[in-house]
């Protein structure tokens, strides 16, 4: 298969430029004589077709048992081998001027890696030759041709990606979900799209340095004659050149969005678009690292949304060294409850979004102060000298504007604080965030790159915490967070992240010694109920009445020290406090000195030799979820192994769902038995769970399992 | 007062000596600058208060930095290398926690110039797909061990998510 025309398109180019120079060569040097110009640049031009020509006849690809092999090169040869199987993508695409042609340029990507550029360019065939040349790459086999019939409207035509004057469309087999955006749904996205504003922006600038340019004269001419006009007469004009601007600034966004089209095939995503630059770009759904729902204030309104997703770009850009984008719009615009069956069709592994909870109230002081506080200084700087210094009447307006600034940045900051929140479930986290508009992103927790957590001083004197994500986003990276979250909460989704982690399977999981994760715990330690003294009374019970809500559950009355006494004693028959043994975390000072966060009873032997009971697991109310209770386990279940204990047992109250998930968590879901249970006039269970410790347990799922 | 659950590693104690030459010679270069203030202020006859003002700032700025910026800094400075992560916590006045799961990591660097060569130390830098993190100042060896155990861990994982 030999590339056709693309000499004929680079012709063009250099053609133009030729005349280009042409034409100032003949205003600037009047002195040369023209006819020894008119030489020059014709060999110049000569030398360039000639160029163009062997390039071309030199260039040559095709696909060679299982590679495709590109060999191109003038002087220096270079040959390109890329593996079917690493072809990760096909974009294809084409300007007004190649597809009158009926050509296309497709752009090969590559799984990257090692030596070697990510992305190989064929520029320039014949489309029927492209679409073969992808479906062979894809693995898709192609439909007959003669199965679509040719639409009969031009508008169709154009759209069809066949080039103005027809063609068989070819179309790749696997289709699993398709949508076709309507033109007035992209016409109204494109409008209220963040496109308009730049663009009359853009628009107004050019105007005003048309005027600088053009002269005082003009403006005041113009100046006189808008004075001079009437209003009825000049509003409209106005209006008029309003209008023309937002209907310029939507045709370049429809010309680029028209006939949006996103194809869901079996690993990849494909969208199409363009009216008279058409493209078509594959977004292979491994590559996928977050997805976004945006509602602008302007969409929220109208009850749009646009999703897009951020895709791993590949290595430095293509051959020219362009920085890949790594934001692509997926759904450019669709109605808000559309959105769900579109994710549903696309990329139903991430259609599922985590509920987001709001950060709590007492954050809003934070969302406030620095802010408010710098956007005054700001004004203060930049309207206080003009009205102290240079225009003193004008004073109090000066300060009126900035108290404006100051109560504007304090609004904005409300909102935001209003709106963020973030979630998390099984796989993956979302953030929302956005002030009158929305906007909500979900990463699947493989994606995320690293996780950190902030704490400034003021944060930590109110139990704060800001949480940020990295990942990856074309070439560089994106972040998204939530600031002043609860404490506990940043902690929590911490450990979220770490738990799916996956352990190399090579390393055995060391359960023993005390790995140190983030549970803010110093150290545990480990008594004889025998030997325990007052000072040990005194500060588990301590730790008891920090956890009321333990006791409250059950309709227990409030823990003194003597019930906890009793507790200790109440044992089943034939077991004595020599049986026993108190566990004790203690937090490494952040909560305000060496105290006991939670602790644990271990009758050994219970209910048979061979296995240990935890009687109780106690966590101090305000350490709750931050792994507190996991580190306790860990080292009753080390000691456990140690002492060739084959289970661990726990009893747990049926009404306490919190703690069965707990347990649950912990591997202890091998259900022994339940027995029935009164509390007050409840009628409940004890559910004794168990935990086999000769078998390792299961590893945590890798992140090539998601999406 | 350190955030939650801190990691167990410091730093070199060298890096403070290391931070203090950082914080010297930009001392140094700012006195310069005051010294050009001055003059330019006492020959355009400008009020004194402006030169007087930057030098005592500088002073101020300097002596903080030198003595409890550097020692805070220090302290708060910790590193973990667990057999599934690599755990970083940093900073002055906003203490930064960050977890770096080992599936992520691509490649793993030490880099030394010729400051933290006089001392012996390196920077190792952990880098992932979107970026990298670095630990400052640590002892040559220390430094070629981490860089070791986390290139030995790393290559049992995937291609990092992507």
């Amino acid at each position: 298969m030999a590339v056709r025309t693309a000499q004929t398109l680079r012709q063009f180019g250099v053609g133009l430029l030729a005349l280009v120079a042409f034409g100032s060569f003949g205003r600037g040097f009047g002195a040369v004589p023209s006819l020894i110009v008119v030489a020059v640049v014709f060999l110049i031009l000569l030398v360039v077709i000639g160029l163009m020509w062997a390039t071309w006849w030199r260039y040559h690809y095709g696909i060679v048992g299982t590679d495709l092999l590109i060999v191109e090169g003038l002087l220096v040869r270079k040959r390109r081998t890329i593996p079917i199987a690493r072809v990760h993508g096909v974009n294809v695409r084409a300007g007004l001027f190649m597809r009158i042609l009926g050509l296309v340029e497709v752009v090969v990507q590559t799984a990257g890696g090692g030596a070697g550029e990510p992305e190989a360019k064929i520029g320039a065939i014949p489309l029927d030759r492209a679409e073969e040349l992808r479906n062979a790459l894809l693995h898709d086999a192609p439909e007959s041709a003669l199965d679509t019939p040719a639409a009969p409207d031009p508008v169709g035509r154009i759209s069809d990606f066949r080039g103005v004057f027809g063609g068989a469309e070819v179309r790749g087999r696997g289709v699993r979900f398709e949508h076709k955006f309507p033109f007035g749904r992209l016409l109204v996205g494109v409008i209220t799209s963040n496109r308009v504003p730049i663009i009359i922006a853009v628009g107004l600038g050019a105007l005003s340095q048309f005027y600088e340019i053009a002269g005082d004269r003009l403006i005041g001419e113009t100046a006189a004659r808008a004075a001079a006009t009437a209003l009825p007469v000049l509003i409209p004009v106005i209006f008029a050149a309003a209008l023309l601007l937002v209907a310029a600034a939507a045709g370049v966004g429809i010309a680029r969005d028209f006939g949006f089209v996103a194809r869901r095939y079996d690993t990849r995503i494909e969208i199409e678009a363009g009216l008279l630059g058409r493209r078509q770009i594959s977004i292979p759904v491994r590559r996928i690292q977050a997805v976004r729902i945006e509602e602008s204030w302007i969409r929220r309104l109208l009850g749009l949304a646009a999703v897009h997703v951020d895709t791993a770009g590949l290595e430095r850009g293509g051959q020219q060294g362009q920085q890949i984008a790594g934001s692509r719009a997926m759904v450019p615009v669709a109605r808000a409850d559309e959105v769900d069956g579109l994710l549903h069709g696309l990329l139903p592994e991430s259609e599922v979004f985590p509920q987001a909870l709001r950060v709590p109230a007492r954050a809003v002081r934070h969302y406030l102060l620095v802010p408010t506080l710098l956007a005054t200084i700001i004004a203060l700087a930049a309207l206080g000298p003009t009205g102290w210094f240079i225009y003193r009447p004008a004073l109090p307006w000066a300060m009126a504007a900035v108290v404006l600034v100051a109560l504007f940045a304090a609004g904005v900051r409300a909102l935001e604080w209003r709106r963020a929140g973030v979630g998390t479930d099984e796989d993956a986290v979302v953030f929302r965030s956005g002030a009158l508009g929305s906007r909500r992103v979900r990463l699947t927790r493989s994606r995320i790159q690293s996780l950190d957590v902030r704490q400034s001083p003021l944060q930590r004197r109110a139990h704060l915490a800001s949480l940020r994500t990295v990942s990856v986003s074309g070439s560089s990276r994106a972040t998204y967070g939530v600031a002043h979250l609860e404490q506990a909460e940043a902690l929590r989704i911490l450990r979220w992240y770490e738990d799916g982690l996956a352990r190399p399977s090579r390393l055995a999981r060391s359960t023993v010694e005390f790995r140190g994760t983030i549970a803010p715990v110093s150290r545990i330690t480990r008594t004889e109920a025998v030997d325990l003294g007052e000072t040990d009374l005194a500060e588990i019970h301590d730790l008891r009445t920090r956890a009321p809500d333990f006791f409250e559950e059950v309709g227990d009355p409030l823990p003194t020290l003597e019930s906890f006494q009793a507790d200790l004693d109440d044992l089943p028959d034939g077991y004595s406090r020599a049986d026993e043994a108190i566990y004790r975390a203690y937090d490494d000072g952040s909560f305000g000195g060496d105290r006991v966060a939670g602790y644990a009873e271990v009758l050994r032997g219970f209910p048979q030799e061979g296995r240990w009971t935890i009687g109780i697991l106690l966590v101090a109310a305000e350490l709750r979820g931050a792994g507190v209770g996991r580190a306790v386990v860990d080292a009753i279940a080390g000691d456990a192994r140690a002492a060739g204990v084959t289970a661990l047992v726990v009893g747990v109250i049926s009404t306490r769902e919190r703690s069965l998930a707990f347990w649950r968590r912990e591997g202890f879901n091998t259900e022994v038995r339940r027995r029935p249970i009164a509390i007050g006039n409840v009628e409940a269970e004890v559910v004794r769970l168990e935990r086999s410790l000769a078998i390792e347990p299961p590893e945590v799922g890798g992140p090539l399992s998601c999406a | 007062m350190d955030l939650l659950g801190t990691p167990s590693n410091r730093l070199d104690p060298r890096a403070k000596k290391v931070w203090r030459i950082y914080a010297l010679a930009v001392g140094v270069i700012a006195l310069l600058l005051c010294a050009a203030l001055a003059v330019a202020m006492v020959l355009i006859g400008g009020p004194p208060l402006t030169w007087l003002s930057a030098l005592a700032v500088t002073l101020v700025v300097g002596g903080l930095w030198m003595g409890p910026a550097v020692e805070t800094m220090y302290r708060r400075w910790r590193w973990e290398i667990t057999d599934v992560e690599v755990r970083l916590q940093s900073g002055l006045m906003i203490v930064r926690r960050t977890v770096i799961p080992m599936a992520r990591i691509q490649h793993v660097d030490t880099s030394q110039g010729p400051l933290l060569r006089l001392f012996e130390l390196s920077e190792v830098h952990v880098a992932t797909a979107a970026g990298a993190h670095k630990i400052p100042m640590l002892a040559d060896s220390d430094a070629a061990r981490i860089r070791d155990r986390i290139a030995a861990i790393a290559q049992v994982t995937d291609d990092g998510g992507l």
